[in-house]
């Protein structure tokens, strides 16, 4: 196993008190394996990814659980050693192309320098590599492009530098936070055809955080839905669209537009997602629930686990059944 | 949906050209087509659609519609009247027939006014109801977005981003328009909240027998909402039909490229799906090609006018269904 994410709680520290954004979440990633994260803003998917990073902010702290990475515990890394893990064996895509690169420094001297710290190369070298990861993520003219500064190139372009960058020292996680997001449809398509070729050649795995259920359709294999800080359920791509356990996916899944239907209304999910600081008691998306049911309201689901596939509802037995 | 065949407002050879530079002497040097010569209709009590990426001119047309810009050339016909020859006094007046609903929730409205207020700014100033009746119009505005009477004095910053786009478009109907521009009212929304903000949407179309201009660029979201879709490229409308008859025969092929980006929300599909993919970027509004707008990124075999001279937009099927491409006038 590539990456073991076990029971991590991460909990910031607020004026009012500990809010707790990730909690208690639990997946693991093989390698070579796309695996997308589901969410709507403030699951916590994103904290998820910025904790196996080490990159959190100040106030925040993985106060449990673990972060095995090649069966090392990444939690008890020093700062220097997370260096030399980070841009060199996992690597990130942050979702703002406009903003993650820096604006003073050319291409070229950005893509160079997590090349030259990790692999050891010399300049020359390393700029000669640089060539080649825009040349693989199909920038033209990489060796004239390599002098440009951010602002002169577009924003599909920034995030193929940023998938170049990261992918510079052959990393074996990619963690892509919203890569596509900012982004149109048409280079949508390019950067994720990109990704997914780029897995094939290098055997890198992927963690692809993203609200985007389209996206995860193309290009996941397996998917873990997060609900409030939560894992709610995980299963199989093919699996999760065909039959949705939890009734949040089955929300989400029937609340968007889809070419392929033509429906006068769409599905709604009633209300919003709660205030973290002030949390429904029992199931968090008891409140939202149409088959909420008495003990919801009480007593917290635990996950019940069948084949690899994972719901954390009252509606199912251990084995996955319905409860009628 | 039934689509009225009286047009409400068309639009005739539109442009938009920002100058970016001049010279000494005041001279443009640079120019940038945002709009170029762009011409449809939209028949009353229809939502008509517009997609097209960034940089395409949607939201520019958008903004012509609800006086925000002064076209370049081109009209404007409202009701039969053309709207360019208007002084801007006469043409206050029509303002008010057309409203625009924008695309940040968080910026678009005042933070330092209550939502009560910002409802009833819009009423004040085209003087529609004597003072005492305005606060029941906003009361009653509130209910209809599926807003609650007593947060009628909160702010902006109490609220989420789905409900502040309630607010936004209870504020787009306090002046009972007729036409309301949709610039990419859901895309900065949750999934869940999307689905809310568009089923409101229509409601509110057949409550209120509105007729809108739904700007976005997810075609998905266009496609549910709509009668009939326009897609632009570069400044330029390069197809027009039917929603139906341009998602299941799209003609151009930029709009077959567009088509075949969407994700489709089912992972079987994706394994047999021929992906059309686009090469590079779409190339600078301010140096657009020469001849055809598309034609350095187009996949099918080039024809000699592609270069050279621009594709104007017929109904090649006599459907009702307009392509500008010069392979499909052979």
């Amino acid at each position: 196993m590539l990456l073991e994410v076990k029971n991590v709680k991460t909990e910031f520290k607020m004026k009012k008190g500990m809010v707790k954004a990730v909690n208690d979440v639990s997946f693991q990633c093989e390698k070579g394996e796309i695996l997308a994260i589901v969410g709507e803003s403030g699951s916590g998917k994103s904290v998820t990814s910025l904790s196996i990073m080490g990159l959190l902010a100040r106030n925040a702290k993985v106060t449990e659980g673990e972060i095995l990475f090649k069966g090392e515990n990444l939690l008890d890394k020093s700062a220097s050693e997370m260096r030399a893990i980070r841009g060199n064996q996992i690597s990130m895509i942050f979702q703002e192309p406009m903003t993650s690169l820096n604006p003073v420094l050319r291409i070229g001297d950005q893509l160079t320098e997590s090349i030259i710290l990790h692999m050891k190369l010399s300049k020359q070298e390393a700029m000669q590599r640089a060539v080649e990861m825009l040349e693989l993520v199909g920038i033209p003219s990489p060796s004239q492009r390599v002098k440009d500064y951010p602002h002169q190139m577009s924003g599909g372009m920034r995030q193929r530098v940023m998938i170049a960058m990261a992918l510079a020292c052959n990393p074996e996680l990619l963690i892509a936070d919203e890569p596509t997001t900012a982004l149109d449809v048409t280079i949508q398509a390019q950067i994720l055809d990109i990704i997914y070729r780029l897995r094939e050649k290098l055997g890198m795995a992927v963690l692809l955080i993203t609200h985007d259920l389209g996206v995860v359709a193309e290009a996941a294999d397996r998917v873990v839905v997060m609900y409030c800080g939560k894992v709610v359920e995980e299963a199989k791509v093919e699996e999760l669209f065909e039959k949705p356990l939890h009734p949040y996916t089955m929300g989400l899944l029937a609340s968007i537009p889809r070419a392929d239907e033509d429906k006068e209304k769409l599905y709604m999910i009633k209300g919003m997602v709660p205030n973290p600081m002030n949390m429904p008691a029992g199931c968090a998306f008891s409140d939202r629930c149409e088959k909420c049911m008495s003990i919801c309201k009480e007593q917290e689901p635990a996950i019940r686990e069948k084949d690899g596939r994972k719901v954390r509802c009252h509606l199912y037995t251990n084995d996955l059944e319905v409860i009628h | 949906m039934a689509v009225n065949n009286e047009v409400l407002l068309e639009i005739n050879h539109l442009s938009k050209h920002f100058t970016v530079e001049k010279n000494f002497f005041g001279k443009p040097t640079k120019v940038l087509k945002a709009v170029d010569d762009v011409s449809f209709k939209i028949y009353k009590q229809e939502a008509f659609g517009l997609v097209g990426e960034s940089g395409c001119g949607k939201t520019t047309i958008g903004k012509m519609l609800a006086n925000v810009y002064a076209p370049t050339s081109g009209e404007i016909i409202y009701n039969g009247v053309d709207l360019g020859k208007l002084s801007q006094k006469e043409r206050r007046a029509y303002c008010k027939d057309i409203q625009l609903v924008f695309q940040d929730p968080y910026a678009s409205l005042n933070p330092r006014m209550t939502i009560g207020d910002i409802i009833a700014e819009p009423i004040h100033i085209n003087k529609l109801l004597p003072a005492h009746e305005i606060e029941k119009r906003v009361l009653y505005l509130l209910n209809c977005v599926g807003l609650a009477s007593h947060q009628r004095n909160r702010y902006p910053h109490e609220f989420s981003g789905g409900q502040r786009q309630r607010v936004g478009i209870a504020r787009a109907l306090a002046v009972e328009p007729k036409l309301i521009v949709c610039d990419e009212p859901v895309s900065a929304l949750d999934v869940s909240i999307q689905a809310q903000v568009l089923n409101l949407l229509v409601d509110l179309k057949e409550e209120f027998g509105l007729t809108y201009l739904f700007i976005a660029h997810g075609l998905n979201v266009v496609k549910h909402i709509s009668d009939r879709v326009g897609v632009m490229y570069l400044g330029k409308l390069q197809e027009l039909a039917e929603k139906h008859e341009l998602y299941d025969h799209p003609l151009h092929p930029y709009t077959k490229a567009l088509l075949s980006s969407t994700p489709v929300i089912d992972p079987k599909l994706k394994r047999n799906k021929e992906r059309i993919l686009l090469k590079g970027d779409v190339p600078s509004p301010i140096n657009p090609p020469q001849g055809c707008r598309f034609s350095t990124r187009c996949y099918v075999g080039k024809l000699e006018a592609c270069d050279k001279q621009c594709p104007e937009i017929i109904d090649v099927t006599g459907n009702k269904h307009y392509v500008a491409c010069h392979k499909q006038v052979q």
